[in-house]
């Protein structure tokens, strides 16, 4: 199958698929699997054919995050969940009105550490050298949909992303085997509240009709049987995780898509992923929609479909076959998706190498933009896709990006790059406190940078009052010039402008360009033009 | 829409493509709609409502037994008849319920109640059962298959008080495909922003360009229309309250006086969360609720508007029987519930809950929440699609022909 597929994709694929790709094929395979482009990022792409240069992004992958997370993400599981229920047990004396008290500090607590996760994360998709991992991981996270509003402690969600990030491009049966193991889904989906003699069906439904087959392919008496199988999982003390647990486990014998047996969580997985093809379909068509359309083509998804199941659920080998299907190089197929808040937040960053003082700022952007990451709105995760676009999500469009295009977030000037942002984490330890970003703490503001900035803002006497002394950090980032091309381009008069309008925009700008705007005010027009929203 | 259109031709294709020779059907096309011209305007009582406090079972016993310092007195409570009475802080409502215009619905609930605001609130504005997570808002599942949208369409909701802070929390039971939902504080604001969005036009065939473009202009329309509206809304009768709630009722008044195009209007008042002193806050908080709506019946009145709107509370739970020992009341389950408008068949509906006879020590409904949905979608709007994953529910029955 594989070979006939490589082999339609030959004869079907113009002669262009074996020559170097131009800039416009560059930019479109780096902007569908990442944020958006820097001028680097295409320039390592050029020499190669799409093979080698899709070869080349899947080479790339991380199964690891690359800057330190917070500090409270290295406590244990296991020390985290007993540190909580000590907690709890050390309320129980008080009076009604201390306990809530308590319970509202570690609320406030806990709200704060999502804070912090978020901007994390954020800061790790800016500074990765891999955007097509944090995509993937962006893609799981709304596949295995989890948010801490319902899960509360941002340990069990900082757990989640490493399960993702581990598997991003790995293999979707582990994944799948993991998950009822994931103690933030465990929480998310009421598997706490599922026991013997009072079955909750959310895991059992969720997991048929959201993660593996989908709408259509079990029936209710099957979700029954699921809900029942899975009962009775407590976390166990000793790993923090879900275990089963006898006492509240049903015994009986079920019956889950015509397999008869006395069934557990490890047994439902299996059972689900030998309905290999169904599975295969369902995440196929998410990837084709993710990358290439919005539109499916049964037999594309179908043909792809073919190369996950047969390779055992290589996420890598899907994507791979997702990405070479002549439909994504398709010259009209160029600015015809709709990014996504985070896509074009992080995008801006990477372009414009905006030096961020406080990445709980995008977070607070994303959020007013519709994508709360680590907060999905509900089971099904973000829609995406063209439903991105609304009356409130275009008029919020426009005033964040035209802040950020006025500097709400830093100059566009890559020669005052903060230093700190672009150090990786060193081979796994993660560094301790002076990376880790604690909420409220601001990287230091670069001086001079700030003395020539034209849009100074008043937030920048917040940063400079909370700053960390921590300039002593190496610059030394994958890209530490990333954002070179501004003070070039600027030099360059309309030539200059042009280089920002092919970089930045899809297709060309909706707004014709002014002939004579300098670079400053042409980067403010292209960043709240119609085609900023397409990828 | 669209998304939902290939993505089931898409199921279909594949199962053909594993079953040929098989047929899938299609559902049969079938034409739905609402009546454009009625608004709902459904109020958010954010935190958790206490519904005993609200509309008082004054002469149980059981009430007072179970709250020693947080009971209002029987000689206080503003008596509806021989059992119930209203909050003494609101009076205001006491007209409509004497011209027949205010509905109670007594006890609002479901099965398996979850006492977390989020996912309390997740129910309530996806009609979802309590173990099964819905994407869609209730509102939403059914704006986007009426058919027919008018040319005049403001917009499918306004949504006031969500404004800058959040932005498919704030949609709640408009949360959705494709609706054009306004969130605003206030006219001024949305008409200055959908100003600065300058017009942008273009030939393309890209479909997601000509997407952008269109709800682009959808929103120069809305922001030009919304100001052709506030300009000739007239005077409003009514005194409103000083208070977020108060401003909000007020723009809703205008817009509908003013003939907007605008089914649903959903208002939040949050603070309900009443765990400690509840008397001192709760009362100020109804205080609001009674003299807006007060004043929204009176304006609404007068400028003749009050025969094609329909009032609603809502809240992601009730609050437990038995007061805690901080002069509040926790996380509970069922509360009552006010509708209220012109076509209102007014008085109590279904059976008052009992103070006794308890789950956990929690109320246990009489009326199921979705019944609400099905008043306002059914018998207001005239929607005849059934859009609920609960099976059988049932309209109230008390909107007059």
């Amino acid at each position: 199958m594989l070979t006939r597929i490589a082999l339609a994709l030959a004869v079907l694929a113009p002669l262009s698929s074996l020559q170097a790709l131009d800039q416009g094929e560059a930019r479109h395979l780096l902007t569908r699997t990442g944020f958006g482009p820097t001028p680097d990022e295409i320039a390592e792409l050029l020499p190669l054919t799409r093979e080698q240069a899709v070869d080349a992004i899947l080479a790339k992958n991380r199964t690891t995050n690359r800057l330190a997370p917070p500090e409270w993400c290295n406590v244990p599981l296991a020390d985290n969940a007993a540190q909580r229920q000590a907690e709890e047990k050390s309320w129980k004396g008080l009076s009604e009105q201390e306990r809530q008290t308590k319970s509202n500090e570690r609320e406030s607590r806990d709200r704060k550490r999502g804070v912090e996760l978020k901007a994390w994360w954020y800061r790790e998709m800016a500074a990765t050298d891999s955007p097509l991992t944090e995509r993937m991981v962006l893609f799981w996270h709304n596949h295995f949909t989890s948010s801490l509003t319902t899960v509360y402690d941002p340990r069990l969600m900082w757990e989640q992303d490493q399960l993702f990030r581990s598997q991003a491009l790995g293999n979707f049966a582990t994944l799948l085997t993991a998950i009822p193991y994931d103690p933030a889904m465990f929480i998310y989906l009421d598997s706490n509240s599922n026991i013997n003699y009072r079955p909750n069906e959310n895991f059992a439904r969720e997991v048929m009709e959201l993660f593996t087959v989908g709408e259509g392919f079990y029936t209710e008496a099957d979700i029954k049987e699921a809900a029942r199988s899975l009962s009775g999982y407590k976390i166990d003390e000793a790993t923090g995780r879900p275990a089963l647990s006898e006492r509240f486990h049903d015994t009986e014998w079920k019956t889950v898509l015509g397999h008869k047996g006395l069934l557990d969580a490890d047994q439902i997985m299996k059972i689900l992923m030998e309905r290999e093809e169904r599975v295969a379909i369902h995440i196929c068509e998410k990837l084709w929609q993710e990358f290439v359309s919005e539109t499916i083509d049964a037999k594309d998804v179908y043909k792809i479909a073919a190369v996950f199941y047969k390779s055992k659920y290589d996420v890598k080998k899907a994507v791979r076959a997702v990405l070479l299907h002549p439909k994504f190089w398709d010259a009209d197929a160029r600015g015809t998706l709709i990014r996504s808040p985070v896509e074009m937040l992080v995008g801006t960053i990477r372009q414009l190498d905006l030096p961020v003082d406080d990445y709980a700022k995008v977070v607070e952007m994303g959020r007013a933009l519709g994508e709360d990451i680590l907060d999905p709105p509900n089971v099904r995760g973000w829609k995406g896709g063209s439903a991105w676009i609304s009356t409130h999500s275009l008029l919020a469009r426009r005033e964040i990006f035209s802040a950020i295009a006025g500097g709400s977030l830093g100059n566009p000037n890559g020669k005052h790059r903060k230093a700190d942002a672009d150090t990786p984490a060193a081979g796994g330890e993660m560094a301790g406190e002076a990376m880790a970003p604690a909420a409220g703490a601001k990287d230091p503001k670069d001086k001079s940078a700030k003395d020539t900035a034209k849009d100074k803002k008043s937030d920048d006497k917040k940063a400079d009052a909370k700053s960390e002394a921590s300039s002593d950090k190496p610059a030394a980032g994958p890209h530490p010039d990333r954002g070179q091309w501004i003070p070039d381009a600027r030099k360059q008069g309309t030539e200059g402008v042009q280089l920002a309008v092919h970089l930045l925009l899809p297709i060309d700008p909706v707004t014709p360009m002014d002939k004579d705007a300098d670079l400053d005010r042409a980067l403010k027009q292209l960043l709240t033009d119609p085609a900023y929203n397409l990828k | 829409m669209q998304r939902r259109d290939f993505l089931r031709l898409c199921g279909y294709s594949s199962l053909a493509m594993m079953f040929p020779g098989v047929a899938f059907a299609g559902d049969p096309p079938k034409t739905v709609s609402i009546d454009w011209k009625r608004s709902v305007v459904l109020i958010e009582l954010r935190g958790g409502n206490d519904g005993l406090n609200t509309v008082v079972p004054y002469a149980d016993p059981a009430y007072a037994k179970a709250r020693p310092a947080v009971a209002i007195p029987a000689g206080d409570v503003l008596k509806l008849d021989k059992q119930f009475g209203l909050n003494p802080v609101m009076g205001a409502m006491l007209p409509a319920w004497k011209d027949g215009d205010l509905a109670i619905v007594h006890a609002v609930g479901y099965d398996h109640p979850n006492r977390s605001h989020f996912r309390g609130i997740d129910i309530w504005n996806s009609g979802s059962k309590a173990d099964e997570m819905q994407g869609d808002g209730w509102a939403a599942r059914v704006m986007s298959k009426a058919q027919g949208v008018p040319d005049d369409l403001l917009a499918h909701s306004i949504i006031l008080g969500y404004d800058k802070t959040t932005a498919y929390g704030g949609f709640g039971p408009l949360y959705g495909d494709a609706l054009r939902n306004i969130i605003m504080n206030g006219p001024d604001g949305f008409i200055r922003e959908a100003r600065a969005m300058k017009k942008a036009e273009s030939q393309t065939k890209n479909p997601a360009l000509q997407q952008v473009l269109k709800v682009q202009a959808d929103i120069n329309a809305s922001g030009e229309r919304m100001a052709e509206l506030v300009a000739k809304a007239p005077a409003l009768k009514g005194k409103f309250p000083k208070g977020q709630l108060g401003d909000f009722l007020q723009t809703t008044a205008k817009l509908i006086i003013a003939g907007a195009v605008v089914p649903m209007y959903k208002l939040t008042i949050d603070g309900f969360d009443t765990h400690s002193n509840q008397r001192e806050r709760q009362d100020k908080l109804l205080t609001e609720v009674s003299e807006g709506l007060g004043a929204l019946r009176e304006a609404l009145m007068a400028g003749g508007a009050w025969d094609r709107t329909l009032v609603g509370t809502y809240s992601e739970f009730g609050r437990r029987v038995s007061e805690n020992g901080s002069k509040g009341t926790d996380h509970g389950t069922a509360a009552p519930h006010f509708l209220t408008g012109g076509k209102v068949k007014g008085g109590f509906i279904g059976a008052p809950p009992s103070l006794t006879e308890l789950n956990d020590g929690d109320l246990v409904h009489t009326n199921d929440f979705r019944s609400l949905y099905m008043t306002m979608a059914q018998e207001w709007w005239g929607y005849s699609d059934y859009f609920l994953s609960q099976k059988g529910v049932k309209a109230l029955g008390c909107i007059k022909a």
